[in-house]
């Protein structure tokens, strides 16, 4: 395996067996061979429709689902000897009203992954810094909040921020922007950028949004029903696109600019 | 006489923490026919609204204003005869709708249920509407006798928007009905909603947070900051030439599809609580174009003739 790459996926397949209580149901195939490599430094985006095997992809990445088949490596990492429990990839999930503790505050959320990490002695300036660099500032009002008191917004920050303080190779995002406003989900997309430009992190970003994907991605994988159908670099995948199914993601999304007044004569 | 009049309205929710002011001298009406889009962020009170004209949220709910439909004055009508009109002249599309509907119900008996709150129909004539109605959404009529929890998230909102369409309600009042759905589905569903309209020749009203998905299918559109419409005007109007810093901010966080890495700038700061009283405009602190009248002045309100709730538009003209 080159240096450059992160993760490298190779002809994983999985498949989901549903077991009805009378009678056998359909298997479904929720990846279908798929290989992708994850480069060190890129916004990787993966854009697919509900059900086409993004989320499962990421829950591979991540050790969460097994793959049936296939191998997913990580880059001179042999898991024995990884030093002081250093983790690869953490995740960002979609709805930022479910994935944190109501019972715990902004501190205890952000400090867990460094107790978890470091056997209970943790720094609290990190998690200061912490939350400064996820723009949750005045720091010292925040720590003490629960999450049933922030906005969306501010939520979802505090969980970038989680999986930010133990310093991961790489973060996987899955849909981090479809539950908030759409204005406030160009800050989340902004900090996410920052991040990547001040300290090299690797994203993977999980969309059905293709305008987002383009605007935070530096390469695009696309998906549909658990293959890759097509993957290039941003240019590629939006001037120069040759699969059908991209296309139709592509008009979908530009038929919603304003400019565009065709649409009512239709 | 247009069709929905809503005229001053206010609203407070009494609650522990003290009063909550979630609407705030609204003015907004719909013609026969027409589709508007009430667009606004999180919390700023656009479902409040909806659900204050289906009077449906009297629960610690102090309301000044008026409401009239159809010519009649709906605020304050029992519940008897405010429950006639839900469903039958006023259809609803809630929010979150794919988890509207019981999902282990049969679809026909959801529809059943809404036919006979209304109406004297036979089995018959029962059967052939929802039919007739599913089709309509391009659902296939034979999957009446399934269960919601059969059907994908769009074919849901799909069924849904057919269920609040069911008795050719005047009026349709449709909660974010796009969200949560993927981009090509969105798409579909807003086509949809304006076939309907055309189709039954209703009105709607349509309430997002996404000004550029829902603009394209509405006919006038109503800005909503901290329970206060700031900006009303035609579709082509608010998004070509927008005037409140407000609008212009969300037109401008529109994420473009282009090659070329550029940044789109988000909306800073944080909404307004509902707590607070202001005395001035509510969005001046995230405004970048305050000027010393914004200080001491409240804007203009957005009713009547005024159409823009800024010292802006004053100042231009």
């Amino acid at each position: 395996m080159d240096n450059s790459c992160l993760i490298k996926i190779d002809n994983v397949s999985k498949v989901f067996k549903r077991k009805g209580m009378f009678r056998n149901e359909p298997e479904v195939k929720a990846l279908d061979n798929v290989s992708l490599t994850v480069k060190k430094g890129e916004v990787l985006g993966i854009i697919g429709e509900s059900g086409s095997g993004k989320t499962t992809l990421g829950k591979l990445i991540l050790g969460l689902l097994k793959p049936g088949s296939g191998n997913i490596s990580f880059a001179d990492i042999d898991n024995s000897s990884s030093q002081n429990g250093k983790p690869i990839v953490q995740v960002i999930f979609q709805d930022p009203y479910d994935s944190l503790s109501h019972m715990m505050t902004v501190e205890q959320l952000v400090a867990e992954p460094c107790i978890i990490q470091n056997r209970k002695n943790f720094d609290r300036n990190r998690i200061v810094l912490a939350l400064e660099s996820v723009g949750l500032t005045p720091v010292e009002s925040f720590l003490h909040k629960y999450p049933h008191t922030l906005s969306g917004g501010q939520r979802q920050r505090v969980a970038i921020a989680r999986a930010m303080i133990t310093e991961p190779d790489m973060i996987i995002a899955d849909e981090p922007i479809s539950m908030l406003d759409a204005s406030i989900g160009v800050d989340i997309l902004n900090l996410m950028l920052d991040m990547k430009e001040r300290t090299g992190i690797t994203f993977m970003f999980i969309t059905h949004d293709i305008a987002a994907a383009a605007y935070i991605s530096d390469n695009i994988a696309v998906m549909k029903e658990g293959k890759i159908v097509e993957y290039g670099s941003r240019e590629q995948i939006i001037s120069d696109c040759c699969h059908e199914y991209t296309k139709s993601l592509l008009l979908s999304a530009s038929t919603g600019t304003f400019n565009n007044t065709s649409f009512d004569d239709k | 006489m247009p069709l929905l009049d809503v005229k001053e309205l206010s609203v407070n929710f009494s609650t522990k923490e003290g009063v909550h002011h979630v609407l705030k001298n609204v003015d907004l009406n719909i013609n026969k026919g027409e589709i508007v889009g009430l667009i606004g962020e999180s919390g700023s009170g656009k479902s409040t609204l909806a659900m204050t004209v289906l009077d449906i949220n009297s629960r610690n709910r102090e309301m000044s204003g008026n409401i009239s439909f159809m010519e009649e004055r709906i605020d304050n009508l029992k519940k008897e005869r405010m429950r006639n009109i839900r469903g039958k002249h006023i259809g609803s599309v809630p929010q979150s709708s794919m988890n509207a509907l019981d999902p282990l119900v049969k679809i026909r008996s959801q529809f059943f249920e809404t036919i006979k709150a209304h109406t004297d129909m036979s089995r018959q004539e029962m059967l052939s509407l929802t039919a007739r109605s599913l089709e309509m959404v391009g659902i296939d009529p034979l999957r009446m006798n399934s269960c919601p929890y059969e059907f994908s998230g769009g074919q849901r909102q799909r069924i849904m928007i057919a269920l609040s369409m069911l008795l050719s309600p005047e009026l349709i009042i449709a909660d974010e009905p796009t969200t949560a759905l993927d981009a090509t589905v969105q798409l579909k569903i807003t086509t949809l909603l304006k076939d309907v309209v055309q189709q039954k020749n209703t009105s709607m009203l349509v309430i997002s947070h996404d000004l550029h998905t829902i603009s394209r299918i509405c006919d006038r559109i109503y800005i909503m900051y901290a329970g206060r419409i700031v900006e009303t005007g035609t579709r082509d109007e608010i998004l070509n030439d927008p005037v409140h810093p407000y609008t212009q901010k969300l037109l401008a966080s529109r994420l473009p599809l282009m090659c070329e890495p550029v940044r789109v700038k988000g909306i800073s700061g944080t909404p307004p609580s509902t707590l607070k009283k202001y005395e001035v405009c509510e969005f001046m602190e995230r405004c970048d174009k305050v000027s010393d009248i914004c200080r001491t002045v409240r804007p203009p309100e957005c009713t009547g003739n005024v159409k823009v709730a800024c010292h802006m538009e004053c100042h231009l003209e």
